[in-house]
């Protein structure tokens, strides 16, 4: 069911913490909400199960208006990241309580939840009580709790940083194999980017109490839509340097080293700009290291390496700039060596001086 | 349709959902004051009432028979200032409140440290130390009358028994005044130990193993680590046996009923005589009041040392 | 190095003999009084009386508790009807308390409302405990009056019920701390409204904090001797404390129905305090510090 959020905005006392959000959740879509802790996007979660009420706005559910709803008449579930198994009932009455308070007989009950922990593969641990398992078997309970029903939507709270990193990646592939099968409009929060990225029909970032860009995570890598979103996204971070358009000699100055435009590219740029501060964005990936002097190639220094096995972590000082490459493993470097860089134009992303949103 | 009745429609109609929305959100945010409203209630009728009936009763004439006869200003205050009991009774329990506390305090965080260890032996010596606190102190109170007679106490008899003069704990303003602390000491030592201990038991390790590794002294450890980190807890047990000293009624009750002379007339004990015996209802309610502005003065004060130990780190 | 080893292996023995010993002696020194209180229970008067203290009765007798005349136990006594109404006014009131103390707990411990702002309601309701009893209870006494309440249970059982209030409220909140608030959040995203939340998944995981705290109340309730003796005055209507005070005037030198009263007025508590060990700091601190 199709979600909404219309121009809410919610203060704990002076706070501000989420500030005209306007989002849309897609019917059947998985959507992540993205940010560092404290940018609103849990807040925007528990309202939207009703926790929470927002200071003013309006929220949907199927375009049903739902803002002073009681959580239990959303019909919703959520998962937890603590889980929040109740620990006086046994994995059973855990997972049927849901059906349990719907007053759904027994035998149904019963086959639900056979049903439902064969798909999560807790079958043999139905009589058990939540301090008899382990995380990732705890995880798999409140899963189940939340999946026995088929909820309007599916709620997800950081479900997956208490887990260890192998039983992260693998869960993360279990979750999103269960929404494809079962297609329940699902939000999802995290402050794991690689989660995001690989979970996401579309992500949201947040920061600040603002949505910073909702988009596929594909469009959200390659075309962020301000700096924020850019340095955020993608490990190691983007490199971003700050220079000036100079109109004179048609080119951009970073300092120690400019990069020239054509007539058209500085026309787009004048036009565009708030003044004629720039910043530069270019991931790692796409800065190529040389040994020797190239065409238009900015001169620097190694400063330190870290290998990783297939690839090279190298960070550069060049002028007064740090930028991080990735390099090949085969090519020899060494900290302090003098290297030369050339970026791959096609690959620059330009963030405006002072918005610090995306020029072009 | 124009479009000013358009703009009508609009507006009503959001004028509706405020109204449906203040509605719930009344609903919603009203019932953490349903559930208190019980509490709170049955609170302000049993305290409020009390003490601002009792304001009342303190500027009131009594006669003999205990009846108010008619207003008596500040008459009374200024008896009970003027009352040679009063600032007697006053120093009593001022004088009763510090030893016992100081002498419960020390005895508890060194019991505490002792049992501190975690064995078996150790967690029944627990229950055993705890006893005398979970007792009626009106029992307490019996028992130690029983020991200390003079002529049949068992504590006389083992003093004479070992050379020592019989001693007239009860009946000598001295050892009277001695005998109501040490009871306080045997039965509320306790909890001061109490407190100690999941004081104790809470601190963090790692303190403890820089110091040993740093080569202080067990000495050095207790004082420099120990009692720093145990501050605020120690602080909350100052408080709460500050506040139970003050008001301490049934031991005198019991064992001396203020005697000999007034030597053991603590304040609550003189009020007690003032309204029960005298039927000076108004001379006890001026008196008490100046007892509570001094119990929570006192208890402002070291509130305010709390906060500020918690602010400064405490633990 | 070996060498160093024993000597330090012997000064740790030495230490342990040292403490062993001294808490030895405290116990002894906490549990001497009540040893002397039951077997005096069980000696005659003469033997009490006699120029000897024996330390284990030389005519062990049970008349202070069976003696139809003497007996505490006995109908003649008036020691079975105190037993009795300390019995009525511990648990009716101690149930009004958790009942009511619960509730307000719960919402201390959950909701954020302006009124409780720096726990400021919090504090309000603690004073409330801190008040000294003597400087309410002359006016509670003259309020009982007006109401033709004194000498009943009923006065009993509201100045217990108010007066340890706090204390539930304090101790109840704590407990209720201690609970994630994501399971009753669960349950409400599961389909339960608040309350229902709160009575089928809270009150069942606070069930041993509802055990320690109502043992608490009782014990309070039991020993409590001030209100007591000033709101009741008919032997059919009060509590152990004043009743067993009562014997003290009435049978001054009958030390032995007197130890026997004691001793059986201390039997409950001492067993119910075995109990709640566990929570006794929490209990005792309200909360303050956590055991």
């Amino acid at each position: 069911m199709q979600v909404r959020y219309e121009n809410i905005n919610k203060k704990f006392g002076n706070v501000h913490v989420l500030k005209n959000l306007h989002l849309t959740v897609n019917d059947g879509e998985f959507l992540v909400l993205l940010g560092p802790s404290g940018c609103g996007k849990s807040t925007a979660l528990r309202m939207l199960a009703g926790l929470e009420n927002p200071t003013s706005g309006e929220i949907y559910i199927g375009g049903q208006p739902v803002t002073d709803m009681d959580p239990k008449d959303r019909d919703i579930s959520m998962v937890f990241q603590s889980y929040a198994l109740y620990p006086h009932m046994s994995v059973f009455e855990n997972i049927t309580y849901p059906l349990k308070i719907r007053k759904v007989p027994k035998a149904e009950r019963k086959k639900k939840a056979d049903d439902i922990a064969e798909i999560l593969e807790i079958g043999d641990l139905l009589k058990r009580k939540p301090k008899e398992l382990s995380g990732g078997q705890r995880q798999r309970v409140a899963l189940g709790r939340s999946l026995i029903r088929q909820p309007n939507v599916f709620l997800m709270d950081e479900p997956l940083s208490n887990l260890d990193a192998k039983l992260r990646v693998h869960m993360r592939g279990e979750i999103k194999r269960l929404h494809s099968e079962l297609g329940i409009t699902s939000v999802y929060v995290t402050h794991d980017q690689t989660e995001a990225m690989t979970m996401a029909d579309r992500i949201a970032i947040m920061e600040g109490g603002h949505l910073q860009q909702l988009a596929s995570p594909d469009e959200i890598y390659h075309q962020p839509a301000n700096r924020y979103v850019g340095g955020f996204i993608g490990s190691p971070a983007m490199n971003s340097v700050k220079g000036r358009l100079n109109v004179k000699t048609a080119s951009l100055d970073f300092g120690t080293f400019t990069i020239p435009i054509d007539q058209e590219w500085q026309e787009i740029l004048e036009k565009r700009l708030s003044g004629q501060d720039i910043y530069l964005g270019i991931r790692p990936e796409n800065v190529r290291v040389a040994t020797k002097p190239a065409e238009n190639s900015i001169k620097g220094e190694v400063y330190v390496v870290e290998p990783l096995g297939k690839e090279v972590i190298t960070i550069i000082r060049a002028g007064g700039h740090t930028i991080v490459a990735i390099v090949e493993p085969d090519l020899p470097l060494k900290m302090n060596q003098k290297v030369w860089l050339t970026f791959d134009e096609q690959k620059l992303h330009m963030f405006d001086g002072k918005t610090e949103e995306k020029v072009v | 349709m124009s479009k000013e009745s358009l703009a009508d429609t609009s507006t009503s109609s959001s004028v509706q959902l405020r109204n449906n929305k203040n509605k719930r959100f009344f609903k919603k945010n009203l019932l953490p004051y349903w559930l208190l409203l019980p509490t709170i209630s049955i609170l302000a009728v049993l305290t409020i009432f009390p003490l601002a009936y009792s304001i009342y009763v303190s500027f009131q004439r009594f006669n003999t028979f205990g009846e108010a006869v008619g207003f008596h200003g500040v008459n009374n205050y200024a008896d009970v200032i003027s009352s040679i009991t009063f600032w007697n009774s006053l120093g009593i329990t001022l004088l009763y409140t510090a030893g016992v506390v100081a002498v419960e305090m020390v005895l508890g965080l060194a019991l505490a440290l002792m049992v501190s260890k975690e064995n078996k032996v150790m967690s029944y010596l627990r229950w055993i130390l705890i006893i005398p606190m979970m007792l009626s102190p009106l029992v307490v109170g019996i028992v130690f009358r029983l020991m200390l007679n003079a002529d049949f106490g068992i504590v006389n008899y083992m003093l004479t028994s070992i050379g020592l003069p019989a001693v007239d704990f009860l009946g000598n303003s001295l050892t009277a005044f001695l005998s109501i602390m040490l009871v306080d000491v045997w039965q509320w030592t306790p909890m001061c130990f109490l407190i100690a201990l999941a004081g104790l038991q809470s601190l963090p390790q790692d303190p403890y193993e820089a110091a040993r590794l740093d080569g202080a002294s067990k000495w050095q450890i207790l004082r420099d680590i120990t009692i720093p980190l145990l501050k605020p807890v120690l602080i909350v047990a100052l408080v709460i046996r500050t506040m139970d000293a003050l008001r301490m009624f049934d031991q005198v009750f019991v064992l001396t009923q203020g005697g000999p002379g007034r030597a053991t007339e603590v304040i609550s004990f003189l009020m007690y005589r003032a309204a029960m015996r005298f039927s000076d209802f108004g001379f006890a309610t001026a008196g008490l009041f100046m007892v509570l502005v001094v119990t929570i003065l006192l208890s402002l004060i070291m509130i305010k040392l709390l906060n500020r130990t918690e602010k400064t780190g405490g633990y | 190095m070996p060498q160093a080893k024993t000597g330090m292996k012997a000064r740790r023995i030495r230490e342990d003999a040292l403490r062993y010993g001294m808490l030895f002696f405290i116990c002894l020194v906490v549990l001497f009084p009540l040893y002397w209180m039951v077997i005096t229970s069980f000696k005659t008067q003469r033997e009490l009386f006699s120029g000897t203290q024996t330390f284990f009765p030389s005519n062990f007798t049970l008349t202070y508790y069976l003696d139809p005349l003497e007996g505490v136990l006995s109908t003649n006594s008036p020691f079975l009807g105190f037993f009795f109404n300390s019995m009525i006014v511990s648990f009716f009131s101690t149930m009004f308390c958790l009942i009511i103390g619960s509730l307000a707990a719960y919402s201390l411990a959950r909701f954020e409302i302006k009124l409780n702002k720096n726990d400021r309601l919090s504090f309000f309701i603690l004073t409330a405990r801190m008040l000294p009893p003597i400087v309410i209870i002359v006016p509670m006494y003259l309020i009982m009056q007006q109401l033709g309440l004194l000498n009943t249970h009923w006065a009993m059982l509201i100045v217990y019920t108010g007066f340890n209030l706090p204390f539930v409220v304090w101790m109840m909140k704590a407990f209720f701390q201690e609970i994630p608030t994501e399971l009753e959040e669960s349950a409400m995203v599961d389909g339960d409204s608040r309350m229902k939340a709160f009575y089928k998944i809270i009150l069942p995981l606070v069930g041993p904090g509802l055990v320690a705290t109502s043992i608490f109340t009782i014990i309070l309730t039991w020993n409590e001797f001030l209100f007591a003796m000033f709101l009741l005055n008919s032997a059919d209507m009060m509590t152990l404390p004043p009743g067993i005070a009562n014997f003290i005037t009435q049978y001054e030198t009958n030390w032995g129905s007197l130890t026997a009263a004691a001793t059986l007025a201390v039997i409950p508590v001492v067993i119910f305090s075995f109990f709640v060990q566990k929570h006794l700091v929490k209990g005792m601190t309200l909360g303050a510090v956590k055991g």
